[in-house]
This record gives structure tokens, sequence and C-alpha cells, in this order.
């Protein structure tokens, strides 16, 4: 069947996304009817989507089921990417989790809440992380604690708290726990002074403890305490402070420098723009993929064209600084994410088909690949064949530097091993790259061996 | 001075209120069999103590705030925000 609900879709009864003609679709069940309806009715769907917290929707009357009967069939705005919680940065962690405290205090006051609190329901679109998930409101009912509690510390404060107190690379703990982070896991892993903050003590510490404590209780249901509605109302504020009081300063990491670091002269740096604003003009691509783009300065010669533009590194401290610089200047075009090339997010979850690869997830027009051939072919043992190839599947246009075995760079990759790469030159990038791209332009910067190139595939 | 009350009020409500619902009988235990993923008992159980001490943190930082207004000299603030106003206002016009 043309319209099968989509792999990550099927936990909530209350309805799922389908595609139906390349279009999204978000079947309502019945049995969501009266939530669905107070969602829209009592205004809390049109402040939310006013305050950019919310994926607006229209409503297609007429559209036929995907299966069984409906009650109403949704066409949601569509996310230009979606990413998972593995890909972003610390910033953006607590962006997304700030943004889910923020419907749900939004939520409270029109007399509903999040029954989940999955960071898988938070995407960035258009720069801002809002809310993806039409069907996470239920009716408030006087008394209930907050269903997404445990999903909320889980999914956001847990990792936040071990990327700050801890450390930064320990996000990619999401990548395998895709129910967020264990809290006792958590509690093992952070360090003695991170319960010198309250909150943790209280959110992770303790609340690991309970969960431990109650686990194979069969009366714990009798035990639970109704919460009113202004104590739930302290709780997300509680948890609001516990997340804005967590720092983590990108320093120290890899590449945090790198730009600012000796690479090459500055005569050949503003040429490289140059060549990369022409090919782009060039390519005139719709969406480019920079990849290695560090602090996504030349992500930025395209985003600034328009052109809806990712920006991928494996550091996160880069991109850190790339997306609050994206965030406090409202750039709306450009996504940085955290992506180990060598690497990249597989699929995940049930049946592989919860969290899609980033090969199956989209594509880009065109992609931007400089100074980052060599930490593939060098650094990581790729023969060139091989590059061109994963390139290839993924764009159509490509921008490449080749930076020769007689730069500087290259010299300190090599400095402490064996030479094992013959194939490494200028003769042998244009062979291998030829297989699956026509070469249109090479062009020598000024002042340095490296050349750009613009090819289009075959 | 209902400018000044209005936080202490507030807070004293939130903790009442939390107190009270945290005394009266436990919650219809249906409220944790509707949750179409598991919410965790430990994680309910947790929550009225949680919000317990921040209504009572809520409370302590207003009373902690009105203390420290009480000895600190009034109108300060305002006074400042005036004087660099009028510092801008005087350099516009040397502009």
């Amino acid at each position: 069947m043309a319209d099968e609900p989509l792999g990550s879709s099927f936990r909530d009864p209350s309805g799922f996304v389908f595609e139906r003609d390349g279009i999204l679709h978000r079947q309502v069940n019945p049995r969501y009817a009266p939530d669905y309806d107070h969602l829209v009715e009592s205004g809390l769907y049109r402040e939310l989507t006013e305050r950019n917290l919310l994926i607006p929707h229209e409503e297609a009357r007429g559209e036929p089921a995907s299966r069984g009967e409906a009650h109403r069939i949704l066409r949601p705005e569509r996310v230009d990417f979606v990413s998972y919680p593995y890909e972003w940065s610390f910033s953006q962690l607590q962006d997304a989790a700030l943004a889910t405290l923020q419907v749900q205090q939004l939520a409270l006051r029109f007399d509903m809440t999040l029954k989940d609190a999955s960071a898988y329901n938070v995407q960035f679109h258009r720069g801002r992380p809002l809310w993806i998930d039409t069907l996470s409101f239920e009716r408030y009912r006087e008394g209930s604690p907050w269903v997404g509690y445990r999903q909320f510390c889980q999914h956001f404060l847990a990792p936040l708290a071990l990327m700050a107190y801890r450390d930064v690379r320990l996000s990619s703990l999401l990548r395998v726990h895709l129910d967020g982070i264990p809290l006792d896991l958590a509690r093992s892993l952070l360090p003695a002074r991170a319960w010198l903050n309250v909150h943790l003590f209280l959110h992770i510490r303790m609340h690991a403890g309970y969960q431990q404590r109650y686990r194979s209780d069969t009366d714990a249901a009798a035990k639970v305490r109704p919460l009113s509605k202004s104590a739930h109302a302290n709780l997300i504020r509680a948890l609001e402070s516990a997340v804005k009081r967590l720092r983590w300063r990108a320093d120290g990491t890899e590449w945090a420098d790198y730009a600012a670091g000796v690479s090459y002269a500055p005569a050949s740096h503003e040429h490289k723009q140059r060549l990369v604003s022409q090919h782009l003009d060039t390519l005139a691509p719709g969406r480019v993929w920079d990849l290695g783009a560090n602090t996504g300065e030349f992500s930025r010669i395209a985003s600034e064209r328009g052109i809806q533009t990712i920006s991928f590194d494996k550091d996160p401290a880069c991109i850190d600084r790339s997306y609050r610089r994206a965030r406090d200047t409202g750039e709306s075009k450009l996504l940085p994410l955290v992506l180990d090339l060598t690497n990249p997010s597989p699929a995940l979850g049930w049946a592989h088909a919860e969290r899609a690869s980033l090969a199956d997830r989209a594509s880009a027009d065109a992609l931007l690949a400089l100074a980052l051939v060599h930490h593939l072919a060098i650094g990581n043992n790729v023969p060139l064949p091989q590059v061109a190839s994963f390139f290839a599947d993924l764009a159509e246009g490509l921008i490449v530097e080749f930076v020769p075995k007689s730069d500087p760079r290259v010299q300190t990759m090599l400095a402490t091993r064996e030479d094992v790469f013959p194939d490494y030159s200028r003769n042998g990038f244009e062979a291998a790259f030829a297989t699956r791209f026509t070469l249109e332009d090479a062009t020598p910067l000024v002042g340095s061996e490296r050349v750009v190139y613009r090819m289009r595939r075959r | 001075m209902p400018r000044c009350r209005r936080p202490l009020v507030l807070a004293l409500a939130l903790v009442a209120s939390t107190g009270l619902a945290a005394s009266a009988a436990t919650l219809d235990a249906t409220a944790l069999r509707l949750a179409y993923v598991d919410p965790g008992a430990g994680s309910f159980i947790l929550q009225a103590l949680v919000a317990m001490i921040a209504g009572a943190v809520v409370a302590l930082n207003a009373y902690w705030k009105r203390i420290v207004k009480f000895f600190r000299p009034a109108q300060m603030p305002a006074h400042d925000e005036r004087a660099s106003h009028d510092e801008k206002g005087a350099r516009r016009n040397d502009g």
C-alpha cells in the first residue's frame, strides 16, 4: 500500500503519520477526537502555532483515511530536514528542552497536558525548535501528575547533565538509548560534583532511586499522590531552571580553533570564498549539504543566498558555536548538525525503521566538501573511488577541494605513519572522481597548491 | 504596596495548594494506566515531592526578595535608569 504509516509512527493509538503522493499526512483516530477537538477549540493550537512552538497543519477535509476510520486527516507543514537528538549540539538539545517545557506550560493554561516528552517530537524548523507531534496533547485531568516527566528527564535533562558535567561526547548515548538515557546509567556516569546541583540531585539521582524502588511494586499506583495544577506548574518551572542552569563551554575540542589557526594565506581564503560563490551560482541548488563544515563559514555563503543548507561537522564545539550564531542572528536557512562522516547516523529502532539513516532521510542538490577529502582518504584510509561514490549517492552537484600531500595539513597527518596512499595525487583524485562525476571546473587556489573543483554527477 | 506583596501571596498559594494536594487521598489509579507510554511508577510518585520542594523554593525566594527590599534604599534602580536615559538624551543633542 502506498500510504503505509511511517516507521516511527506506531506507538500512539491516537493516530499516525503517513505519506500519500509525496505529501505528509497525519491521521487522527476517532479515539483521540475529544482531545484533538479540545486542542483546536480551546485556542491552544492557535497560541502554539502563533508562537512557533507547534508545527502548523491544515485539515484535509474529504481526504480518505489511510486505514480504519479517521476523525480527521491533517496535512502538517513539512519540516525541511528531520534531524535527531544524537545529531544536536549542547545548545540545540537545551533549546529543544526549553521549547518542550514552554509547550507544556502553555498546554496547562488551556487545560491540556503533553502525554509524552520525547526529544524526537522536536524538530528544528526555520532555525528554531518546535513540537511536531500534534497528537501529543490530552485534556488535563485534575490531580494528574505529568506523564511526560520520566521521558523529559531521560531525553533532555540526563544527556544535558552528562554533556555539561562529564563529557560532551556522551550525547552519543542517545544513539544507543532511543527512549533517552536511563537515569540509573546517568547517575552512575555523573561525577559527585553534579549532586551539588539540587536539580540534578532531585531529577536524576533521586529519580533513579525512585524508579528502582517502585519498579516491581504492583501496588505502586495506589502510592501516587495527586498533583494540583499549580504544583504541576511548579514542577515545570523547576525543570526549566534545571535546564537553563546547565552550561557547556565549547573549549578544548579538536577543531574549535581550526578556522582561527594558521592554515593558508588570506588571499587563498578569499579566492576560495569567491570560487564557492561562483560555483553555487552555476549549480543553483535548492538544498546544500556542507560536509566537514567547521563553524559553517562556507555553509553561510549558501544559506545567505536563500539556499536550504545543512552544515555537518563531527566537532560538537564547532556546531554549537555555529548554531548559537544562527539562532542569535535569526538565520532560518542554516541547520548545523553534529555528524561523523566516517560513521554517519544509521537506521535505528524497531525493524530498523524508527530513525532513518542519513542517506535514507533526504538528499541534497549539491555538496560542499572543502578541506575534507584528505581527512577521509588519509585520516580514515577510504580509497578515493569510494569517497567519490559516497558523494555521488548524496547529491548531484559537488564543490570539492583537493589538498595535495605537499600541504602542511597532510604532511602533519603523514608525519607519524607510513604513506600507503600512492594514488593520493591530483591525477589520482581526478581519475577516481571522473568515474562518477563530470569535472566541470578545476581552479588552483591562489597562493596554495590546493585545487577547487565543480563537478556534476554523471 | 500591592506590587511587592504579589509574589509572596502567589508563593504561599502555590505551597498551600501543593500541600493540600499532597495531603489529600491518593489519586485515582486509572491516571497511571491511561498513559500510552509507561510514565514509570517511581517517576509519578516522585513528582509530588519535587513539586513541593519547588513550591517551597519559590516561597523562600519571594521572602528573601522581600527582606532584601526592606533593607535596600528605596527607588535606586529607577533613579539610575532615569539618569542614564538623560545622559543618552544629552548625547543625542550634542550629536
